[in-house]
């Protein structure tokens, strides 16, 4: 399990190497023709910064060659927002007083054919709060069941399973399965996450092991930028990533980097993460490892969307609405975050085929499932 | 630096008292038994020999310089009386550890003029286990004689005679690198505990884990260089190439060895030196057979090490990979440590892991060929994906060749062909293992760039000023 090698990994001298990184390890890192994690330091580092058209080079090459100029297309479906934790960052805490929603299967039904009205969509990304007694299993079975008919590719954001779990759900059409660690750093973790299960940092931490085990198609990973010093947080992260891709080799991965922002909610991210900086861990995330899905929500700015489209990013969401029912059921429910692109999916396509970009809803088949 | 000499004590002999220290952390055994003969001194030695390596210790016997190439010992100690050091260093090699015992400052310098890999100097104070004494020298005395020895050597120096555990504090303040003992472990009450004891206060708690070795079936190997015993003109010839390979592993077909008689030709001399064999299934057809082959192997040359050939073409001898999976799974049921021989197939090695290979070792080109790293793009991608030794088999047809490999990444490299018909075997066999070491070396370095240049304008990030 990856929470004995993630013993292997001191946080602070993991921090101390990447600040030691120099302008010559970045140059070796990008033009490596297979980068280790010492080179993916190097490119995160500051050491990188004035290296960012170099990298961008460097990464959209990468892209082209892998993906070619093409963006696969997402859309998330919020189904409950019903939570038994408390992270101090997240509008879903359950202190948090706002009405609390778990979409019937009819609700979920016309949530469907109300996202297939709005865009060709195939991939759906099925969300939920945390809270295995309203919204266990059986729930997520039964959702999935409802979606199937109308999407190819079924994903769900939901609290971490056993592996017997997943297993079960990849036969009611489950393809992926994405999970944000949030912050690998284990002595911090609980002052987040104080209460309910996602306090257990093991749990959350294995729950990826446990994926790769069910045999997930797909499997997406992240961590919250805001939370602790990104560029440490980030190395963990790709450490996982090298280890589940030698354990899971089955697998596909993807990741996201969900940055907090300084206005949002009533946590104050610790760490604020720039434009600049955010460019910089897609270049190198994609340099680093070659064959990664990078995708990037509407948190992210139109402006921001539509180059990093061609630079790096491999998905992307459209249209998406973060409160449960918010495509038909309950258009005014409180949402999880903030959408910074509030561009219909027609407009994001119009502007991705500008830029030269191929737009793709369907990369998938049901059949396969 | 703690080295442990064998001796007799209580319910200790020279095996258990070793095993009992080798498992309190120390990593250093000298194998002593004074006025006992050559035989009586293998009969131990060869266990004891067989317990290091699996602690990965190192083992050196007192005296006989004639047993280190028996014992396939890592070197000796010579007493004031014994061998001369420089015809002891003739007789090894530079390969082999040569230790020195030294009572004064003109000792230990004659010692290093000699060759000598390190010095035992001492006695510390009056001792019953050394028969013949020189002068105690004392905490004095060695402040004394390593503050001028250090002015010229920098060479390790272990301080022996009658230390105890109090003792080690102000010792090793005196500028000598380790402590050589016997009595003081085995009439501890609990000699492993006394043993991690010493080495905490040595300052050396834990064996040094940052040398650069490779394990294969729990063994650890220094060389990254294995060699293949076939197509040598003569076994002599055979057996020098291999000793000035350095190599710790050789592979030997079965089919080659008469295995009914222990005095084989190929096999006594390839036993003479006293390294890993990994016997090969070459010639099997299929499973089956491979797995009949392997157990006729262990039992032969009792090893679990087993190389899996399975090759049905008798032309290209490429491996069968159906059939050598399959041979695996059933074969590390069993208990075999296995390293099966197979296209460089980067999901075959996947597979093959889950079955619970001990390594993969894909080929560089079709056996035989001497072509280089024709498989140099897939091999790249195994070396990235696995989890257990990756060894760039057949096909690597000169030096460079395995350095390239070893650049790549890969763990180690196994070469059979070029060496044995080159018109100096043992030349190419040093010539092969300095370029394996040359790779690792720059493979651990970290590769320069191609540099690039550096472009003033920023068209494609000029959305983030």
């Amino acid at each position: 399990m990856f929470s004995e090698e993630l013993e292997k990994y001191d946080w602070e001298a993991t921090t101390a190497a990447i600040a030691a990184k120099t302008a010559a390890d970045v140059e070796r890192a990008i033009a490596a023709s297979r980068p280790g994690i010492d080179d993916f330091m190097a490119l995160i580092s500051p050491a990188a910064a004035p290296y960012l058209e170099a990298m961008a080079r460097r990464s959209r090459e990468l892209t082209r060659q892998r993906f070619g100029k093409t963006m696969s297309m997402y859309i998330p479906l919020y189904i409950t927002n019903s939570c038994t934790n408390s992270c101090v960052y997240c509008g879903f805490n359950r202190h948090n007083k706002m009405p609390r929603v778990v979409l019937t299967a009819q609700e979920i039904e016309n949530e469907c054919k109300a996202i297939r009205r709005l865009g060709p969509f195939e991939n759906l990304l099925l969300v939920t709060g945390e809270n295995p007694r309203v919204a266990g299993v059986e729930y997520l079975e039964e959702a999935l069941r409802v979606c199937r008919p109308y999407f190819n590719n079924l994903t769900i954001e939901v609290m971490p399973l056993k592996a017997e779990e997943y297993e079960r759900l990849t036969h009611s059409g489950l393809n992926g399965v994405v999970c944000f660690q949030e912050t690998y750093r284990r002595e911090n973790y609980k002052k987040y996450h104080p209460a309910g299960m996602k306090s257990n940092f093991e749990w959350r931490v294995n729950a990826f092991d446990r994926m790769g085990q069910a045999g997930v198609h797909k499997i997406g990973m992240g961590v919250l930028i805001g939370l602790e010093d990104w560029r440490t947080d980030v190395t963990m992260m790709a450490r996982h990533l090298l280890y589940l891709r030698k354990h899971y080799w089955r697998t596909r991965y993807s990741v996201n980097f969900p940055r907090m922002r300084p206005s949002e909610g009533h946590f104050q991210p610790n760490v604020v993460m720039s434009d600049r900086e955010l460019a910089q861990l897609t270049f190198a995330f994609r340099i680093f490892d070659r064959d990664i899905d990078i995708s990037v929500s509407t948190r992210e700015s139109p402006v921001f969307r539509n180059n990093i489209a061609t630079l790096g990013a491999t998905s992307m969401s459209a249209g998406s609405k973060t409160e449960p029912g918010g495509y038909y059921t309950y258009p005014q429910a409180l949402e999880q975050f903030a959408v910074s692109d509030e561009r219909t999916p027609a407009q994001v396509e119009a502007d991705l085929r500008r830029a030269g970009v191929e737009v793709v809803w369907k990369d998938w088949d049901k059949i396969f499932d | 630096m703690l080295q442990f000499i064998t001796h007799r004590r209580g319910p200790y002999d020279e095996l258990s008292g070793a095993r009992a220290v080798l498992e309190g952390g120390c990593r250093w055994v000298q194998l002593r038994m004074k006025d006992a003969s050559p035989d009586e001194i293998i009969a131990v030695g060869r266990p004891l020999a067989r317990l290091c390596r699996d602690f990965s210790a190192t083992f050196i016997i007192d005296d006989h310089v004639g047993l280190v190439g028996e014992l396939g010992a890592d070197g000796v100690h010579l007493g004031k009386n014994d061998m001369p050091l420089a015809r002891a260093r003739e007789i090894l090699g530079p390969g082999k550890i040569i230790g020195a015992t030294a009572n004064t400052l003109d000792d230990m310098l004659a010692a290093v003029a000699a060759g000598a890999d390190y010095i035992g100097l001492g006695p510390f104070r009056f001792t019953t286990t050394k028969e013949k004494l020189s002068p105690v020298l004392g905490l004095d005395g060695y402040r004394r004689i390593m503050s001028e020895f250090r002015r010229s050597s920098d060479l390790p120096v272990v301080a022996i005679g009658g230390i105890t555990a109090e003792d080690l504090k102000d010792i090793m303040t005196t500028g000598v690198t380790g402590v050589a003992v016997s009595g003081a472990l085995l009439s501890a009450d609990n000699p492993a505990a006394t043993t991690r004891h010493f080495l905490a206060e040595i300052g050396l708690t834990t064996p040094n884990y940052m040398k650069d070795t490779l394990i294969i079936g729990g063994r650890e190997f220094g060389s990254r260089l294995f060699v293949g015993t076939g197509k040598f003109r003569s076994n002599d010839e055979m057996a020098r190439a291999i000793e000035a390979s350095g190599t710790e592993m050789v592979t030997l077909a079965m089919k080659r060895i008469d295995m009914a008689n222990p005095a084989d030709d190929m096999l006594a001399h390839v036993r003479r030196l006293g390294i890993q064999l990994l016997p090969n299934t070459s010639g099997v057809r299929n499973a089956d057979e491979a797995v009949l082959a392997a157990q006729l192997a262990r039992e032969a040359f009792e090893t679990d090490f087993i190389k899996l050939e399975i090759h049905p073409d008798p032309k290209y001898l490429l491996p069968d990979p159906v059939e050598t999976l399959k041979a695996t799974e059933a074969l590390a049921k069993m208990g075999f440590v296995v390293l099966p021989y197979i296209q460089a197939d980067p999901v075959l090695c996947k597979l093959l892991e889950e079955a619970g290979t001990a390594a993969v070792m894909p080929l560089a080109a079709p056996i035989g060929t001497n072509k280089g790293l024709v498989t140099r793009d897939l091999i790249e991608i195994i070396i990235e994906q696995s989890r257990v030794p990756v060894v760039v088999d057949a096909g690597l047809g000169a030096p460079s060749h395995a350095a390239e490999a070893m650049e790549l990444g890969a763990d180690a490299v196994l070469v059979n062909t070029a060496i044995a018909v080159a018109g100096d075997p043992a030349a190419m066999a040093r010539a092969f293992a300095k370029a394996t070491e040359a790779g690792r070396e720059a493979y651990l370095a970290g590769l320069g760039a191609v540099s690039r240049h550096a472009e003033a304008s920023s068209p494609l990030t000029s959305f983030l000023d």
